[in-house]
C-alpha cells in the first residue's frame, strides 16, 4: 500500500465475489441527478451491469473484462489485472499486450497479460506506451474478439481507446513508430480458454490478493498524479467565510455516504492520463494538447450561489475568497467535462467549452469575483449584485410578507 | 393516506410569535432560527407608515421546487404530503434554499448568530449542532425525517412536527388540540397559537374542518404563480377594508 498523505481510495465489490469493485463516492449519478452518465452499463458486453437508482446491479455473469471500468470517467469502477507495473525488461520488439483466454505459452516472453483487452483504458494504454520506454506496443489481436463474449461487434474491442491514445501521443510527439497498434497474430479459437481465466487460475494473483490489487491501482495512478499535478488552486480556497466553531469540515458528524458525496473526489483516469502525458510532452518539448482542458465561461447572470463549486464532482469548480471579495475559481486539469455545471446553474449563467476554447488554460484560473456586503436586514455577508443592499433571504422574505398584506388589506387599498 | 395541510387566518393572527417560541421548544432550534416564524416589516413613515407581519411556516408544497432542485435526493414528498429532508443524504449545498420561494430552509453553520454563541456555550455532544438546555427527548433523533438537533452541514427545515402527526390515528380528519384524544398530535405552533389562528387537518378529507374553512372564507395559497400549490392556505375576510380611506396604505 501506498503511505502517501493522501488517503487511498477504497473500492467495494458490487457483490460479493464479484470481479468489480465500485468507489460510490466517485460515481457521477450516485453523486448527483444531475449527471445522467451510464457509459459503464452501456458498455458491458453481457448486460449484466444496471444502475437502479442509487444502487449499483451486478447480474450473475461478469466475465471480469474490465470495460465498464475502462470507459468510467471518473475511475470509479476497477477490474483486477489491468496493473502496469509488472513490465519486463525492455526488449527489441515491442512490448506485447495479450488477452488472458490465450494459453500463457502463446503468448510472447514478457508480455502484459490482461482479462481483455477492451478492459485498457486509455491511460492505461498511455502508461503501457510510457513503460514500453520506445519499443512501442502491439495490442495482439488473435482474430476471435467478434465471437467472444467479451469482444462482439464489428470493430476489436480496443478500437476506440486505442484511436484517442493514439491521437493523444501523437499531439504530444511521440513517434509514429512508438505508438500503440492492433497487431493481427491469429490463433486457432480451440486454443482458447472458455472464459476468462480468474487471477487465481493466471497465477500471478491470488483471490486474496483482490482489494489490494484494486487499491494499489488507485494509488500508482494517485501518487502518479500528486507527483506531476501542479499545486491545485483550492487548496488556498477558503471554504466559507464566518464558519461556526463546529463546522462540517471539523465535526466529523455525516454518515459515509454524506460525507463522501460532500467532498471532491478527484478523477483517477484523469490524473493517470494527464500524469503520463505530461511526462511523455516533457520528453518531447511539447505540451499537452490544449483540448484536453474544458474551459469554463461565466455570464454576468452569476449570482454568487456557487452551487457549481459544491457540486462539481472533481473539485474542478471551486470558491475562493479574498478580502472583501468571493468567486469561484476553475483548475482545468481537474476538469472531466461531465458539464454538470452548466446544466445545473440556476440563472443559466455557464457556457462550457468541454474541448477548451483554444491554448492552454492557466493551471487555476478565478472565473467570477463578486464583491460582499453585509445584509441591512439579517447582517449576514452576501455577494451584491448592483445596488441590492438585502441578501436573497431577505428578499425573498420582504415579497412574501408583502404578498400577504396585499391578501390581508386589498379591500382597504385604493 | 391523508395530505396534511394548515390553515392561517390572518384576520385572527396577532403577531406574537407564540408559534416561533413553540417551535423552538418542539424542535431545539438554535436561537433566531426556528423553522417557523412570524416576519415583521415596516415601510413609510409616520403618518403613513405600516407594520406588516407574516407567519410562515414551511408550505409543504404539493409540487415542491426544492425536491426537484436536489441533486441527491435528500429532500423528498412524503406519502402523507409532507416535505422531509433526509439528513443522512443531504450534503448542504443549498439548492433548495435558493430553489424554494418561501424561504422556509435553514442552514445555520455559516450564519452570524446573537453573541454569545449559544454553540459554544452549550456545546453539541458529537453530531449535533449544540446540546440545547431544555433538550426535547432524544428519541426524537429521527434523521431519516430531518427530526432532532440539526447537524451541522446539512440543511432543515420545518417538518409539520412529523415526530408528532406521524403517531396520529389514521383516518382522522383534523388535528385540533381541542379534542384531549387528539391533542398531543397537534403540531407544535397549531396546539400553541393564543388567538387560534392555526388549523390543521388532512386536505384530501372533504369532511375536514380546514377545507370547510378554505372554502368558506376563500382560503388563498400565497405565490401561486410560481406553480408549486403550498399546501398551507392563508384566509383573509380582507380586514383592511374597515381602514378608514385617508389612512389606508397607500402600495
Amino acid at each position: 500500500m501506498n503511505a502517501g498523505t493522501e488517503p487511498s481510495p477504497i473500492f467495494r465489490r458490487l457483490q460479493p465475489g464479484a470481479g468489480v469493485g465500485l468507489r460510490a463516492e466517485a460515481c457521477l449519478p450516485l453523486r448527483s441527478r444531475y449527471s445522467d452518465c451510464n457509459r459503464c452499463a452501456e458498455a458491458c458486453p453481457v448486460g449484466v451491469l444496471h444502475r437502479n437508482g442509487a444502487q449499483f446491479v451486478l447480474d450473475d455473469g461478469c466475465l471480469g473484462c474490465g470495460r465498464c471500468a475502462a470507459v468510467c470517467p471518473m475511475g470509479a469502477l476497477a477490474v483486477p489485472g489491468f496493473s502496469v507495473d509488472t513490465v519486463a525488461a525492455p526488449r527489441a520488439e515491442a512490448l506485447a499486450v495479450d488477452c488472458r483466454r490465450v494459453p500463457a505459452a502463446d503468448s510472447p516472453a514478457g508480455a502484459v497479460r490482461v482479462p481483455c483487452l477492451g478492459g485498457l483504458s486509455v491511460s492505461r494504454l498511455l502508461a503501457l506506451t510510457l513503460s514500453a520506454e520506445n519499443r512501442g506496443l502491439a495490442l495482439l489481436d488473435r482474430g476471435w474478439c467478434a465471437r467472444c463474449a467479451a469482444g462482439g461487434g464489428a470493430a476489436h474491442p480496443a478500437q476506440d481507446a486505442l484511436s484517442q491514445a493514439r491521437a493523444l501521443l501523437r499531439a504530444v510527439g511521440v513517434a509514429d513508430a512508438d505508438l500503440p497498434e492492433l497487431a493481427s497474430r491469429p490463433l486457432s479459437p480451440e486454443a482458447a480458454a472458455p472464459a476468462i481465466p480468474g487471477p487465481e487460475e493466471e497465477g500471478r494473483l491470488s483471490r486474496r490478493t483482490f482489494l489490494g490489487q484494486l487499491a494499489r491501482q488507485a494509488t500508482t495512478a494517485v501518487s502518479e498524479a500528486l507527483a506531476d499535478a501542479p499545486e491545485p488552486l483550492s487548496a488556498c480556497a477558503v471554504p466559507a467565510p464566518q464558519r461556526g466553531r463546529q463546522g462540517h469540515a471539523q465535526a466529523g458528524r455525516t454518515t459515509p455516504q454524506g460525507a463522501g458525496l460532500r467532498a471532491p473526489q478527484p478523477s483517477l483516469e484523469r490524473a493517470r492520463l494527464l500524469a503520463v502525458l505530461d511526462r511523455l510532452a516533457a520528453r518531447n518539448g511539447r505540451e499537452p494538447p490544449a483540448a484536453l482542458f474544458p474551459a469554463v465561461e461565466m455570464t454576468s447572470a452569476c449570482r454568487d450561489h456557487e452551487l457549481c463549486a459544491r457540486l462539481c464532482p472533481t473539485g474542478a469548480l471551486h470558491v475562493y475568497a479574498t478580502e472583501g471579495a468571493r468567486g469561484v475559481g476553475f483548475e482545468p486539469a481537474r476538469c472531466i467535462a461531465c458539464g454538470a455545471c452548466e446544466r445545473l446553474c440556476p440563472e443559466r449563467a455557464i457556457r462550457f467549452h468541454p474541448q477548451g476554447r483554444g491554448g492552454r488554460p492557466e493551471d487555476a484560473a478565478a472565473l467570477t469575483r463578486h464583491a460582499r456586503r453585509l445584509c441591512a436586514e439579517c447582517g449576514v455577508e452576501f455577494s451584491a449584485a448592483g445596488e441590492a443592499t438585502l441578501c436573497g433571504a431577505c428578499r425573498k422574505s420582504r415579497a412574501l410578507v408583502k404578498a400577504g398584506y396585499d391578501l390581508r388589506f386589498r379591500a382597504g387599498v385604493e | 393516506m391523508a395530505k396534511w395541510g394548515m390553515v392561517i387566518d390572518l384576520d385572527k393572527c396577532t403577531g406574537c410569535q407564540a408559534c416561533t417560541t413553540a417551535c423552538a421548544m418542539e424542535n431545539n432550534r438554535l436561537p433566531g432560527e426556528n423553522w417557523q416564524d412570524v416576519l415583521f416589516y415596516h415601510e413609510g413613515k409616520y403618518p403613513s407608515a405600516k407594520l406588516m407581519w407574516f407567519p410562515r411556516p414551511c408550505m409543504h408544497c404539493e409540487h415542491p421546487s426544492c425536491v426537484d432542485v436536489c441533486p441527491t435526493r435528500a429532500t423528498y414528498k412524503t406519502e402523507d404530503g409532507l416535505v422531509l429532508i433526509d439528513w443522512n443524504k443531504c450534503i448542504g449545498c443549498k439548492y433548495c434554499m435558493i430553489a424554494c420561494p418561501y424561504g422556509v430552509r435553514f442552514y445555520v453553520d455559516e450564519r452570524p448568530l446573537v453573541e454569545p454563541d449559544v454553540r459554544g456555550v452549550f456545546p453539541g455532544a458529537g453530531r449535533g449542532m449544540w446540546s440545547p438546555p431544555y433538550r426535547a427527548p432524544n428519541d426524537r433523533e429521527d434523521w431519516v425525517h430531518g427530526v432532532g438537533i440539526q447537524p451541522s452541514g446539512v440543511v432543515s427545515k420545518c417538518t409539520f412536527c412529523y415526530h408528532k402527526i406521524s403517531k396520529a390515528p389514521k383516518g382522522v380528519a383534523d388535528l385540533d388540540e381541542d379534542i384531549p384524544e387528539l391533542k398531543e398530535y397537534v403540531p407544535a405552533c397549531v396546539r400553541m397559537c393564543p388567538p387560534k389562528a392555526r388549523y390543521f387537518g388532512d386536505l384530501d378529507n372533504p369532511a375536514s374542518h380546514v377545507n370547510k374553512l378554505i372554502a368558506d372564507k376563500r382560503g388563498v395559497r400565497l405565490l401561486d404563480q410560481t406553480g408549486n400549490k403550498p399546501q398551507v392556505y392563508y384566509l383573509s375576510g380582507g380586514a383592511g377594508a374597515s381602514v378608514p380611506g385617508s389612512r389606508a396604505a397607500k402600495t
